[in-house]
């Protein structure tokens, strides 16, 4: 009988949450407290006070990416009991740490450390500039360079999700310039997203090279997966690799669609989003293929 | 509306309604042409968008996304009924449908 192929994907930040992610964690036996407990002790002490509903620090950008990393890390320990092993791994942007975390290239604390430096180093490297992300989805490519060229030309298209949906990255004012003409000119979804830094852009080329200074003393393994870079879709397969795939993440386009349709075409059938939230899943709804995202409001009916 | 447009009507209804139970995890039951979109369900735009794309498929519309896009800056959708109401006007007028008051 023929096995169908499975992927685990980890989403970057949290926009929004479901509201049912720790009740769904805590149904499954994860271990969320533990790794609040341990990344209070790592990182940051507040995190120990995480509550989905009433203090969960969606605006804060650098706590949210530590919790967007905590509940893919719980997820990924979850689906390690179980047994589930993927034929393939990928990062979506920041999610990159939780992936390697899964592979057991980097600890658990050392991805928190990843978190906590890149974010620092990324603030040294802007120096006080705002700079912002959104979506666009509707619009084509060549309509979005048009828009670029002649509204913001400093904003860089940074990610193409899907046929649909592109991820645009730059200065603060050309974003919402940029997000509004969207509009004007067609585009059906125009967001801007709760980031004031700009990811995987030539903004953040000197900060990239700060961050490799840093990479050098952190202990790194070799993937124990196979883990598909969301950058060029190459196998991250050495410690060299993934320290080249963690400098490259902050400054390097992403190229999401190529990637899902990467594992696509080595016959994955089955993803499952390790991650709070439902990010990937939606962005998958504009791929074709026959295939299956299981966000993690559908995971307990893939793993009971 | 003659019949036929009656008859896809319904059958548009019944898309956008199973669709966004299943999208928005909620009791079809619970969905009415009243449901706002965005506040009732939890739903956004980048819904809109996969919807119209199904309909483009379902009934070979030729029509711009961003055609769509620029009625709809100037038509807001917000419940399941204008929604439903705008599809329809695609259906009808296709790259047209910007020509409309």
């Amino acid at each position: 009988m023929e096995r169908h192929k499975t992927a685990f994907i980890f989403p970057a930040f949290v926009r929004e949450y479901i509201g049912s992610e720790t009740d769904t964690v805590y149904s499954l036996n994860g271990n969320l407290d533990e790794l609040l407990e341990k990344a209070s002790r790592a990182v940051d002490p507040e995190l120990i006070h995480f509550n989905i509903h009433n203090n969960h620090f969606i605006d804060d950008e650098l706590r949210s990416q530590y919790i967007a990393y905590i509940y893919s890390c719980c997820i990924s320990d979850i689906l390690q009991k179980k047994g589930i092993i993927p034929d393939y791994v990928a990062g979506y942007s920041m999610g990159l740490y939780a992936a390697l975390y899964h592979c057991k290239s980097i600890d658990f604390e050392t991805g928190l450390k990843l978190i906590c430096n890149a974010f620092r180093i990324i603030h040294k490297y802007t120096n006080g500039k705002v700079y912002g992300m959104g979506v666009i989805g509707g619009l084509e490519r060549d309509d979005i360079e048009k828009l670029r060229d002649k509204y913001a030309p400093a904003v860089e298209v940074i990610n193409k999700n899907s046929t649909r949906t592109y991820v645009i990255s730059g200065p603060a004012g050309e974003i919402h310039q940029f997000l509004e003409q969207a509009l004007n000119e067609g585009a059906m979804h125009s967001k801007l997203l709760n980031v004031t830094s700009p990811y995987h852009s030539s903004f953040l080329d000197k900060a990239s090279a700060a961050f490799a200074e840093y990479l050098e003393h952190i202990e790194i393994r070799a993937p124990e997966n196979f883990v598909v870079s969301a950058i060029d879709q190459r196998p991250v397969n050495s410690i060299d690799m993934v320290k080249e795939e963690l400098i490259d993440n902050i400054h390097s386009k992403i190229h999401w669609y190529k990637t899902f349709c990467f594992m696509l075409d080595k016959d994955v059938k089955t993803f499952i989003e390790c991650g709070a939230g439902k990010t990937l899943y939606k962005i998958s709804r504009f791929i074709d293929g026959d295939f299956k995202v299981y966000p993690i409001t559908k995971l307990s009916s893939i793993i009971g | 509306m003659t019949e036929a447009e009656e008859n896809i009507r319904i059958e548009v209804k019944q898309t956008v309604l199973e669709f966004f139970s299943e999208e928005c995890e909620v009791e079809l039951g619970s969905l009415s042409e009243q449901t706002n979109i965005i506040t009732d369900i939890d739903g956004d735009s980048l819904m809109f968008l996969e919807l119209i794309e199904v309909f483009k498929k379902k009934y070979h519309l030729d029509i711009e996304l961003k055609t769509i896009g620029k009625y709809i800056v100037k038509h807001p959708v917000e419940t399941i009924g204008q929604l439903i109401d705008t599809t329809m006007l695609i259906i009808r007028h296709g790259n047209k449908i910007t020509e409309l008051n």
